[in-house]
């Protein structure tokens, strides 16, 4: 072997010593899935994703989000998951009860991290051990907490309301819940509910056909049923000059008073929480938060039906549809 | 042997391991030292950064608590404007919009809840703010302005801590109420330990026991975790036994102390010391491999055959030639041992060689030893030769002392030195010992002939052993008549070229050394040299002399000044000139020389000659004796003795500024004459109908008439007028003089006793024999007449005059600009005060004047007329002898024309007869001459122009003929008196014209028969000159 040969071996072998001894870790690079149900919920999910780029993860540099769109019915989770799974991801993201529900069920053996983002209770609906330790692979945000306060700021716009009417689609958990927190808020402030149970469309129909006269106001409880039919709500007690209330989002659907979530800060909280489980902790041990709540008023459909609300009011509430 | 190459390079090796080791060590060392203070300087700013964070968001939270209540006074409202205003502090966000405050509750100072607001509880729990503790915290002399409560965990498991303040009633000062909240403390603090600090390390939260109160792992939290918080800035195992470095910083809130721990794993905060210490095994474990590898590889390959090549070189050093290297590989090696053995053999023969040369080596030593002595004593003979030529300059001395000198070194019989003329076609015997003095002299250069002629050929040194037997040129004839056996001849060379040449001869036959030859050669070379050399010093010196020649005899002041201004060298006419010696001028400071008024420009002209390299300037040298010169200096740039000097050549220009001054006058007088002689035509036809009109007038009164005076008075001052015109057209361009040979003392005489009669003035002349002058004999009685009249007013109450002639003859050189030859000069001097020098140089312009009463034009018309005489007229007044007026006329040796000037004049016939025809464009003149030549009993005809006069005069030649015609020379716009008098002498040869014209001194009129005219009259003109000349034409 000529000797020239041998001094770049020679040089050679110190520079694989140097080299190995200061090479750098490569950066992780995370993948998110994201299942949804609600195509409405989509903004929560813009939202996630602004956030996590606050955090530090640029989609396509050190993220990368798997979402195929909001599914059309609670049948198409199975196969969404499978699909996901298949991608490697680092964190699943669901959006509605339903999906947390389910994902969970399917993915008790696994130690994937699940991030539900929101449950309306995920204690009751079995989805957690309890808020203050998850347990499992799975936390996140629960939207159940609002109804009180929702009461609470009606009666502040309108002091003489007494009588409340409440369409109540006795099947659905949420609404049950909802219903419960409701009826202890009514207890506290001397208000009377009138419950009328429903358990499809029809039932709705003819509920709003017959409301009382003597009622003060119209609750829209946590429903897919009432939920799918809040126009048609809403037009009723407008055309009989009746303020609607609720204590999830529908101030833009046209519903007087709502007292509940909102999707940027469900995002936000979200995206915090996904950064703590990407930073090392486990979602076993990191507690259920509270969705923040936020005041939100539809003026024009205040003005529609004669209710005149107080200013001190509408400079508190976060939105207000004009 | 101790100091072996094997023992040397071992202890080298391990010197090398050992030394490597320990630099590599305190590298190490060193490295990790400072990485270590690195991380904890790292770890603490990031400790301090998030209790800035934490510090900021408290005081927020603060100042909004108090300016809220106090801004509101919550007390004071009522309950739904407390409400509104818990709702507002309620929803105050952090600098991340966080909504970090759930609740807000309102306490009187009984513990009694007034209001609240709250994110999710309708009505707040009152055990959560533990009323009684809050009641401590803000009573008593120790009371607390904020309360933080130690960090409690929520049913949820969200941390939240109790934030308060007490609402102070200003008044009485004690705690009327407080307000306190429940913060979501997660919130902020999430923020700050989730802030990455490298790869690995973590910023976590402890309460002041080291408890966990914020972790980015929660499940530390609820198990109530403890760290050791007691020490900072040390080395710990973390929680999952690591060794980290750990940085505590601690912070208080309200009256809470937590601290911010920052840990960070030693593997990467010190990694470049990890990285260090693992490159540092590594090269020194390359270092025993290789010292090894290569102690092996030395020894085998390179000390042993050294060894063994020693060990053989010391068995020769032995004197053992015989002993062989065996080393017998393929490498440099094996080389070197073939390479020693042969050396050695060769060693063996060179040495039996060497003792051989050593001997040849003596012997040629002794050789040139002397061979040096032989050519010490020629350099010395050289040297000796070489000072004795450097001493002599003249020529023939040179000669001399060479031919002696080759012929006593060479021990010749003849010595002769020969050379070249110019055109190299000749050879000229300079000197010669032995040869007769005849043979000086010149002989052409014949091809083929004798040994001196071959030398110049071939310019190399040739010998002749025998002449009798030398076939190479023929044997000049004095050298068998010398009996000449042998000689040696070398040419003198300068460079290449061949000057001369030095030849010797013997009469015994002589075979010339070598070295014999090169000496001559060398004397012949330094002859030459000094021969010509010796040449060019007689031509410097030559040329200096001619330059020194020159220098001292320009016409012009030559001087040389150095930068500065000062003198180097001046030459003799600017000693002359200025009239100082050489030495005097040279000593002289700058400036000096120059006159005052241009003393100040010396720096300046200076720098333009410095940057233009030659300039000329108009100047005035100052002469010693305080007279100046006016000169034109013309510098140039030059270098003198090695330095920049100026050469200056100082040309005299008195004359030629005088002759310029003389010009200007001249000039000046021209443009008022030209001016002066359009006004004295147009005055003379307005005095010549004035003066006519006047004489008509005078005959139509009677004489007894009172009005006779008046006219008479009139007409006098008309004549004035008269006379003032035609001094103003003598003075005036056209005012040529009509010359006469003419005896000056006349006029002279005529013209001072006209003026002076009646004045108490004596005049003596001193005229006699003067040269006769050509001159307008009026036009010198004004210039006599306006001397003498100046004289009578500069003396109202009398005095004398000199007036003194001279003949006097000038020349070329003359200082008075005038042509060379004969002249009279004419000196007119006063006894008065003279003349101011001042006034000197104006005296002569025109209305120049120091009395009232003069016009100023008197002496302006004099120099007028004397320098149109071809003279010159000058004003002196030294002091205390009055004025002098000098003039010099030019001489003529004609003779003297008789005076003519009063001819026969005819009686005037009374009454006159005759036909007359005036031709006049001025119908003022027309008229007056009607009126005038009427009454003189004239028959009288009119024409405005000369058509109109030949018209009339052809007409009247077929009836009755006109007498005669008085004719103005000039009409304007139609034919005037010359043309017209051509016509009319054509109709009539024999037609008498007179011309009559303001212009008196228009060569016409002073020559009108050579036109045609048969007299001339001029403008203005009395009666009776009219009634005078024509009676002279018609009789």
């Amino acid at each position: 072997m000529p000797k020239k040969i041998k001094l770049l071996l020679l040089i050679a072998a110190i520079l694989a010593i140097f080299s190995s001894c200061s090479s750098n870790q490569k950066q992780k690079h995370y993948i998110i899935g994201i299942i949804n149900l609600n195509a409405n919920l989509d903004r929560a999910i813009s939202e996630f994703k602004r956030s996590m780029n606050q955090y530090g993860y640029t989609e396509g540099s050190n993220i990368t989000y798997i979402y195929n769109g909001a599914l059309k019915n609670p049948q198409q989770i199975d196969q969404e998951l499978a699909t996901l799974l298949k991608s490697d991801i680092d964190l699943l993201l669901t959006l509605t009860t339903p999906v947390a529900k389910r994902v969970q069920q399917l993915t008790k053996d696994s130690d994937l991290p699940i991030l539900f983002a929101p449950v309306f209770s995920p204690v009751s609906a079995g989805i957690v051990d309890s808020l203050a330790s998850p347990g499992g692979h799975i936390t996140g945000i629960k939207s159940r907490g609002s109804t009180g306060k929702a009461l609470e700021w009606f009666l502040k716009t309108v002091p003489s309301a007494k009588r409340i009417f409440v369409p109540f689609h006795y099947t659905d958990k949420a609404a049950v819940e909802t219903l419960a927190d409701l009826q202890e808020a009514a207890s506290f402030f001397n208000v009377e509910l009138i419950v009328k149970q429903i358990a499809s469309k029809e039932e709705l129909d003819t509920v709003l056909a017959h409301i009382p006269a003597d009622i003060d106001a119209i609750w829209v409880t946590h429903s897919h049923l009432i939920i799918s039919n809040i126009q048609k709500i809403v037009g009723t007690a407008t055309l009989l000059k009746k303020p609607t209330i609720s204590s999830t989002d529908q101030s833009t659907a046209g519903v007087m008073l709502c007292y509940a979530m909102s999707q940027d800060m469900i995002g936000k909280q979200a995206s915090r929480m996904a950064d703590k489980i990407f930073k090392g902790a486990s979602p076993a041990i990191i507690p259920v938060e509270s969705a923040d709540f936020f005041l939100g008023l539809n003026l024009k459909t205040a003005k529609a039906i004669n209710i005149k609300i107080p200013d001190d009011i509408i400079s508190q509430a976060e939105f207000v549809t004009r | 042997m101790t100091h072996s190459i094997r023992n040397q390079f071992t202890t080298t090796i391990l010197l090398a391991s050992v030394i490597f080791s320990l630099a590599g060590g305190i590298l190490v060392w060193r490295i990790f030292h400072v990485q270590k203070q690195q991380a904890i300087e790292l770890q603490t700013e990031v400790g301090k950064r998030a209790i800035n964070e934490l510090t900021i968001l408290t005081h927020e939270l603060e100042d909004r608590f108090i300016i809220f209540s106090r801004f509101y006074n919550l007390l004071s409202l009522s309950h739904d404007q407390q409400i509104n205003v818990m709702t507002k502090i309620r929803g105050h966000r952090d600098t991340r919009h966080h909504d970090i405050i759930n609740e807000v509750v309102l306490f009187n100072n009984t513990g009694q809840i007034l209001s609240s607001a709250s994110r999710i509880n309708i009505s707040p729990d009152p055990q959560t703010y533990h009323w009684t503790t809050l009641q401590k915290q803000f009573t008593g002399a120790a009371r607390n302005e904020t309360y933080v409560s130690p960090v409690d965990i929520e049913k949820n498991g969200e941390p939240f801590i109790i934030f308060a303040v007490p609402l102070i009633n200003f008044q009485t000062g004690e705690v009327s109420g407080i307000l306190a909240s429940h913060i979501r403390i997660a919130l902020i603090w999430d923020e700050i330990v989730r802030k990455p600090i490298g790869q690995q390390g973590i910023i976590y939260i402890t309460d002041q026991n080291g408890q966990i109160v914020s972790h980015s792992d929660p499940s530390l939290i609820f198990r109530q975790v403890t760290v050791d918080i007691s020490k900072s800035h040390y080395f710990h195992n973390n929680l999952s036994d690591k060794k980290i470095i750990r940085v505590v910083e601690n912070v208080t809130i309200g009256n809470q102390t937590f601290a911010i721990v920052v840990d960070r794993p030693v593997s990467e905060a010190l990694a470049l010391t990890i990285q260090s210490i693992f490159v540092m095994i590594g090269f020194f474990l390359l270092l025993i491999v290789a010292g090894f590898a290569s102690g092996f590889f030395f020894t085998k390959k390179i000390i042993q055959p050294i060894e063994s090549l020693a060990h053989t070189a010391l068995k020769i050093k032995a004197g053992d030639l015989n002993n062989v290297s065996t080393i017998s590989s393929d490498n440099e090696f094996g080389l070197l041992s073939e390479s020693f053995n042969g050396m050695t053999s060769q060693l063996t023969r060179k040495i039996s060689q060497l003792e051989e040369t050593e001997e040849a080596l003596k012997e040629s030593q002794a050789d040139l030893e002397l061979k040096v002595i032989k050519r010490t004593n020629e350099l010395q003979i050289l040297l000796k030769f070489s000072q004795m030529l450097a001493s002599t300059t003249e020529l023939n001395s040179l000669y001399r002392q060479c031919v002696e000198s080759v012929r006593d070194q060479l021990n010749l019989d003849f010595s002769t030195l020969m050379l070249l003329t110019e055109d190299h076609k000749s050879l000229v015997i300079r000197d010669t010992i032995g040869l007769p003095e005849s043979t000086i002299g010149t002989f052409s250069l014949v091809e083929g002939q004798g040994l001196s002629t071959y030398v110049i050929k071939e310019k190399t040194p040739a010998t002749v052993l025998n002449f009798n037997t030398e076939s190479r040129f023929e044997i000049p004839p004095i050298v068998i008549a010398k009996k000449i056996t042998s000689a040696l001849c070398v040419p003198m060379m300068i460079g290449k070229d061949i000057f001369g040449i030095l030849i010797g001869h013997t009469l015994d036959e002589r075979h010339f050394h070598e070295d014999e030859i090169s000496l001559y050669q060398s004397f012949a070379n330094q002859t030459a040299v000094a021969i010509d050399n010796a040449v060019h010093l007689q031509n410097l010196h030559d040329s200096e002399l001619k330059f020194k020649e020159l220098f001292d005899n320009a016409n012009d002041a030559i001087l040389v000044y150095d930068m500065s201004g000062v003198l180097l060298e001046v030459n003799k006419v600017a000693c002359e000139r200025l009239g100082y010696t050489r030495d005097e001028l040279l000593n002289l400071p700058p400036g000096k020389i120059i006159a005052p008024q241009f003393v100040g420009n010396l720096q300046e002209r200076i720098t333009a000659v410095r940057k233009n390299k030659k300039e000329i300037f108009e100047t005035a040298h100052s002469c010693s004796n305080g007279r100046e010169i006016p000169i034109e200096l013309s510098c140039t740039l030059i270098e003198y003795e090695g330095q920049p000097a100026i050469l200056g050549i100082a040309r005299d220009i008195s004359e030629r500024k005088r002759m310029e001054e003389e010009l200007l006058k001249n000039r000046k007088l021209e443009s008022i004459g030209v001016l002066a002689g359009g006004i004295a035509h147009d005055f003379n036809n307005i005095l010549a109908a004035i003066i006519g009109n006047i004489s008509l007038a005078t005959l139509q009164i009677k004489p007894d008439n009172n009005a006779q005076e008046l006219l008479l008075s009139a007409e006098k001052a008309a004549l004035r007028a008269r006379d003032l015109t035609q001094q103003l057209l003598t003075f005036s361009k056209g005012g040529e003089p009509v010359k006469e040979i003419a005896s000056i003392a006349e006029v002279i005489e005529d013209s001072t006793e006209f003026i002076l009669h009646g004045q108490n003035i004596m005049c003596n002349y001193t005229l006699s024999d003067l040269w006769p002058v050509e001159i307008d004999a009026g036009q010198i009685s004004q210039v006599i007449q306006n001397i003498i009249i100046n004289a009578c007013h500069v003396m109202p109450d009398g005095g004398s005059i000199k007036i003194h002639g001279q003949n006097i003859t000038l020349k070329d050189s003359n200082t008075l600009a005038l042509k060379p030859g004969d002249y009279v000069k004419i000196s007119i001097q006063d006894d008065g005060p003279g003349i101011p020098t001042k006034n000197l140089n104006k005296i002569f312009d025109p209305y120049f004047t120091t009395t009232n009463d003069g016009s100023g034009l008197g002496l302006a018309i004099s120099y007028s007329i004397i320098t149109k005489h071809g003279g010159i007229i000058l004003a002196n007044s030294p002091s205390g002898q009055g004025a002098i007026f000098t003039f010099y006329l030019k001489a003529s040796h004609q003779e003297t024309l008789q005076n003519n000037l009063s001819p026969d004049t005819p009686p005037l016939p009374t009454p006159a007869k005759g036909k007359l025809l005036v031709m006049d464009d001025d119908e003022m003149i027309r008229s007056v001459l009607h009126g005038l030549l009427s009454s003189l009993g004239y028959e009288v005809l009119l024409a405005v122009d000369g058509e109109e006069a030949i018209k009339i005069y052809r007409e009247s030649m077929s009836q009755e003929k006109i007498d005669a015609i008085i004719m103005d020379l000039t009409i304007p716009g139609g034919m005037g008196g010359k043309d017209a008098v051509t016509e009319i002498l054509k109709l009539d040869p024999e037609a008498k014209v007179i011309v009559s014209s303001g212009y008196s001194i228009d060569p016409i009129m002073a020559n009108h028969t050579e036109y045609g005219f048969c007299a001339a009259i001029v403008k203005p003109y009395q009666r009776q000159d009219l009634s005078q000349v024509i009676a002279q034409v018609l009789a």
